[in-house]
This record gives C-alpha cells, sequence and structure tokens, in this order.
C-alpha cells in the first residue's frame, strides 16, 4: 500500500516553493502542473468509489470506468481556464500540457512506487504510453476547442464532443493493453502515434490565413 | 468468437474504413478553413463515431460474445449526435415552432427509449444518451417541413409506418404469443422505410434526407440482433457517404 497524499505533497512542497521565483507563463505551467497530480489523486478517489457502489471489480473499473472519470477531472480545470480567463488559445496550451503532465507523472510516481522500478523497458513502456496518452487526450480536447473557437462555434455539443472523443481514445488504450499480446502493443504504440498526428496538424488552422467562412 | 461476432466485427471494420474517407478531406479542407459550418460539425461526428466504432471492434476481438457494459463509446455516440444535431441547427432557416413537432419528437424518441429500457435494462444510460435524438429528430421535422423536400402525402406514409413499427414492437414486447406473427411485418416495414428514405437520399443529395437516413438506421441497429442488425449497419454505412455527399451540395448552394 502506498500513501498518495504523502506523495503528492513530497511532489507540491518544491513546487510551490518554485512559484516565489518565476513569473507568468512557467508559473502557470507549475500550477497546472500541480493541478494535474491533484486532478489525478482525486479521480483515484471517484474510480475508488465507483468501482465498490457499482461492483464492477477492480480491472473493469479500470478499462471502463476511470477513462470517463479521469478525462472529465482532467478537463474541469481547463475548461474552467477556458471560460474563466478567456485566453488566447497560445496561452491555454500550456495549462492544459501542464495539467495532463502533472496527472501523468503523479500516476507513474504512485505506479512505480507499488509496483517496483527494476525493469527499465516496462518503466519505459509506461512512461512512453500512459505518460503520452494523458498529454495527447489534453492536447486533441485543446485542438477541437481551438477548432471551434475559431470557427465561433464553441457550444454545449463541442465541449462535450471533444470530451467525449478523448474519453473513447482513453478508454481504447485502457481496453487494448489490459490483455497481453498483440492488442497490448498496439494499445502502447497508439499514444505516440496520436501524439506525431497532432504535432503535424497542430498549427495549420491559426496559420494567419484569414479567409472568410461559408 | 461465434460467426455472428465476427460478421459484426467485418462490418464495423467497413465501416471504419468508409468513416476514414469521408473523415480525411473534410478534415482537411476543416484545418484549412474553406467549409462549411455543418460541414466542421460533421467531421466532429464522425470523428466520434470512428473512435465509438474502433471501441467496439476491439472490444468483441478481446471479450467476444459477451455484452458490453456501461462504457466510453457510449459517450462517443452520443457526442456524434449532438454534432450532428449543431450542425443541422447551422443548416435550418426556419423561424417558426410548431408545438405538435416537438411533442411528435418527444413522444416517438421516448418511445423508443421505453424500448431500449424494456430490452436493455440499462434505463439511466437509454434516458440519458437517448434525449439528443429527440433535438435531433425535431431539427429533421423542422428542415424537411421548411425546404419542402418531401410531398404531404410522402410524409404522412413515413410517419405511418414507423408509428405501425413502433405499436407492433409494444405488442411483440408484451405478448409472447403474437411474437411471430408482428415480428415480420416489423422487419418488413422498418426496411421498407429505410429503403424508402435511401432512395430519396440518393435522389435529393439534401441533408436532412441523408441525415434521416442516418438516424433511422441507427435505430433500426438497436430494434434487431443478428442479421437484421447487420443489414441495418450496411444502411448506416451507406448512409455515411450519402451525408458526406449531401454537404458538399449545400457547400455549393451556399457559395
Amino acid at each position: 500500500m502506498i500513501y498518495a497524499e504523502n506523495v503528492l505533497i513530497c511532489i507540491a512542497v518544491p513546487l510551490v516553493i518554485s512559484l516565489l521565483f518565476t513569473k507568468r507563463s512557467t508559473r502557470r505551467f507549475i500550477v497546472s502542473f500541480m493541478t494535474g497530480m491533484i486532478v489525478c489523486l482525486l479521480s483515484a478517489y471517484i474510480s475508488g468509489y465507483l468501482a465498490i457502489s457499482t461492483g464492477y471489480g477492480t480491472e473493469d473499473t479500470s478499462i471502463f470506468l476511470s477513462p470517463i472519470v479521469e478525462e472529465i477531472m482532467k478537463f474541469l480545470p481547463v475548461l474552467f481556464c477556458f471560460f474563466v480567463f478567456e485566453p488566447s488559445p497560445e496561452d491555454l496550451k500550456p495549462t492544459a500540457v501542464g495539467v495532463g503532465a502533472g496527472f501523468a507523472t503523479f500516476e507513474n510516481c504512485c505506479f512505480i512506487l507499488s509496483s517496483g522500478a527494476s525493469h527499465l523497458g516496462f518503466v519505459m513502456i509506461r512512461g512512453l504510453a500512459v505518460g503520452v496518452m494523458h498529454l495527447v487526450t489534453m492536447m486533441a480536447f485543446i485542438l477541437g476547442l481551438r477548432l471551434l473557437k475559431d470557427y465561433k462555434v464553441i457550444s454545449f455539443a463541442g465541449i462535450i464532443g471533444a470530451l467525449s472523443m478523448a474519453m473513447t481514445f482513453h478508454g481504447l488504450y485502457n481496453l487494448l493493453v489490459s490483455e497481453s499480446g498483440i492488442s497490448s502493443y498496439i494499445g502502447y504504440a497508439l499514444p505516440m502515434l496520436f501524439a506525431l498526428l497532432l504535432y503535424l496538424i497542430d498549427y495549420k488552422p491559426f496559420s494567419g490565413d484569414d479567409e472568410e467562412i461559408v | 468468437m461465434s460467426d455472428s461476432t465476427l460478421i459484426g466485427v467485418i462490418l464495423t471494420i467497413v465501416q471504419v474504413i468508409v468513416l476514414v474517407a469521408v473523415i480525411l478531406p473534410t478534415g482537411r479542407s476543416m484545418l484549412r478553413r474553406n467549409t462549411t459550418l455543418i460541414a466542421v460539425f460533421f467531421c466532429f461526428a464522425m470523428g466520434c463515431y470512428l473512435f465509438s466504432n474502433l471501441y467496439w471492434v476491439a472490444y468483441d476481438c478481446l471479450r467476444p460474445d459477451t455484452r458490453m457494459p456501461f462504457a466510453v463509446n457510449e459517450f462517443a455516440e452520443c457526442a456524434m449526435i449532438l454534432f450532428l444535431s449543431a450542425g443541422l441547427e447551422k443548416a435550418l432557416r426556419d423561424e417558426k415552432k410548431i408545438a405538435w413537432e416537438i411533442i411528435f419528437s418527444f413522444l416517438f424518441i421516448g418511445a423508443h427509449i421505453t424500448l431500449w429500457i424494456f430490452w436493455s435494462g440499462e434505463w439511466v444510460q437509454d434516458i440519458v444518451f437517448g434525449i439528443p435524438y429527440i433535438f435531433y429528430l425535431w431539427l429533421l421535422i423542422r428542415g424537411i417541413r421548411s425546404r419542402n423536400i418531401l410531398p404531404k402525402r410522402e410524409q404522412i406514409c413515413i410517419v405511418l409506418i414507423h408509428l405501425t413499427v413502433l405499436v407492433l414492437e409494444f405488442i411483440a414486447l408484451f405478448s409472447e404469443e403474437l411474437n411471430d406473427a408482428t415480428y415480420i411485418p416489423i422487419v418488413v416495414l422498418t426496411f421498407a422505410g429505410l429503403i424508402w428514405l435511401m432512395i430519396r437520399s440518393i435522389k435529393d443529395k439534401d441533408v436532412f434526407t441523408t441525415y434521416a437516413f442516418f438516424m433511422f438506421s441507427v435505430l433500426a441497429m438497436y430494434s434487431f440482433g443478428d442479421l437484421f442488425y447487420d443489414v441495418a449497419m450496411v444502411a448506416n454505412t451507406v448512409a455515411i457517404p450519402l451525408m458526406y455527399l449531401s454537404l458538399k451540395k449545400e457547400r455549393d448552394k451556399e457559395r
């Protein structure tokens, strides 16, 4: 058993202190990173509660319910930032990346503490797959929001749609890696492939082309 | 893996290929900011549907012949309907809001949701994820009326067909002895309605007709199992490129 709250405090304290010596975008990134870690802990609480109340079992909860809980929890702070501070697309990106990276880091820390880190290969897979997956879902969400904002069609449907895409991607990953064999290899490769795809299409809609939308 | 699951997986993979084929050109013009708003929403909707289908394929391959519990793909399908509705809303040029249209949509989809609950027992998700269909159907009715796409006689005919199917489905649900006698008319009427909508979609290439064809093929998929589910899925796959073609026509019309 690990004490996730203690791990969180241990990682967060130096970050809190670092806020005294940083400014603007760096400070925003650090706050987002810490928010991501806190959100990860809260998601674990909620998933644990759902596992008991629905009777799904630990494995089924992690495959079917955790993606829903984790993605909603990750998106809440970003949505808050998006609607309350109304940042430009460029300012929103570090926030989303910070939340995703903080979430992935804290989840990996807890996982390694409970399962051990003796095999470098296993740890690398964990970092490259799960770590990247949390980043990819956040980036996809931001890209979706930015596209909708660019077309001036931000709506309930748009937000739910972008969120559900991220949830389904996360759920697909969890489902694929739940079984050993070829499906797990596909699952491990999926986040990196999507990260590459998102990187390739990232800036095209905001390239300054002011063609009229019909 | 049983034969019916295998056929389902193959049909879903075919649908994935069709979805990729329509998402790529729509997505490309969307990123170049050279498209209509309805096409933007269509692209997002089909993206959701693609993820849902991939999830189905992965699930059926990893856990064949087991019933899928509540999972993320339900959100994706709900989001797809919301995106398609948002797109239709942008294409709709109708100021009139006639009360019976919203009442009809509510009752029609409400009856379907009731059937889904009886069939699956999953009442929370059937209600929550069924609600967007009410809005979607309402937009379709308003669009078809305001654009005069269908003659009055055909409108009455299609409404009667779908109401008869609904009544027969309820009869089949509650009376065991009548099951065989009601099942054949349900199948015949449902697929006759779908074929008629498909012909109309090919002929008119109007967004409201093609989107209606898509929705009724989804409802048909939810109503049947095994062979007829597969047939409805083929119709659903055919509806996707028809929707894409109708969007191209819509774009040309707006320009």
